[in-house]
């Protein structure tokens, strides 16, 4: 019997009879799957996706755990009930979404007329990832660093939204400035309520 | 009607889902924040206009200057 050269699985050699065949199939079958399972999952991997309807605030709670360091998230809006309104976000201690002036973004906007129009806010108490949110769709995808560590979070984001009047993209980054570990994440509206589906990834280590 | 100020929580370890009402503080916060944004929402709209036709005005004075399309938009 020999062996693979890289994860040392066993083959049989040259010289070994057919009729041992069958068990050598078995016994390699069995060191790939053993191997195999203990790999770690690449990748995203998929924490949890919650969809919603007309409610003025969505919170995922226990998304953020020592499994991963990083995560994506996915927020798709297809319908607010106020006009002109934005996307607010917080982080969530436990069961709390943290409402501290302690959330910064930074973010160049693009509108549909090729005007620019930015972002740039400080001392927050919470996260603004889009602007002027109107009736018709908006979404966004936002990278989360190590939310998990007591330590400042970073962000970076990219989002479409539109207004009554304009269209308007951001590509921007931010950060929520405490010493605190937080497990989940909440959105809400400025204003009404809200429809959509918002979904979490983590990023393998 | 006066409007629900409801908040889905979902668990991601667990998978359960409740809705909960905001509490009084949370509806003034709420309340507080809006107003504020709606001036920002309303002083970034009016901005933006204003870029849009100082783009406008610019582009006519141009042209009235004796630059064509393709030079204007070479600038």
């Amino acid at each position: 019997m020999a062996v693979t050269p890289n994860y040392s699985w066993p083959v049989p050699v040259d010289t070994d009879y057919v009729k041992d065949g069958a068990e050598a199939i078995k016994d390699l079958g069995d060191a790939i799957d053993a191997t195999v399972f203990g790999l770690p999952a690449g990748g995203l991997t998929l924490i949890n996706t919650t969809t919603f309807s007309a409610v003025t605030a969505v919170q995922v709670d226990d998304c953020f755990t020592s499994t991963y360091d990083n995560y994506l998230v996915l927020l798709q809006i297809p319908t607010v009930s106020t006009t002109n309104i934005t996307i607010r976000c917080r982080l969530v201690d436990t069961v709390t979404p943290y409402a501290g002036a302690d959330y910064e973004y930074y973010a160049a906007g693009v509108l549909d007329s090729g005007a620019t129009s930015n972002l740039a806010a400080y001392s927050q108490t919470s996260f603004q990832f889009t602007s002027n949110n109107s009736a018709t769709s908006s979404a966004l995808t936002l990278n989360l660093f190590s939310p998990k560590l007591a330590a400042t979070t970073n962000a970076t984001f990219n989002s479409m939204s539109r207004s009554s009047a304009w269209s308007f993209s951001y590509a921007g980054a931010g950060g929520l400035r405490t010493s605190t570990a937080y497990e989940g994440i909440q959105f809400y509206p400025s204003s009404g309520n809200f429809t959509g589906t918002l979904s979490i990834y983590g990023y393998g280590k | 009607m006066a409007e629900q100020f409801t908040t889905l929580i979902s668990n991601a370890q667990t998978g359960k889902t409740t809705i909960r009402d905001l509490t009084a503080d949370e509806i003034s916060q709420r309340e507080a924040e809006a107003k504020t944004e709606k001036a920002q929402v309303k002083k970034q709209e009016a901005e933006a206009t204003a870029r849009i036709d100082a783009r406008i005005s610019a582009l006519a004075k141009l042209a009235k200057l004796g630059l064509t399309e393709a030079e204007i938009a070479s600038l």
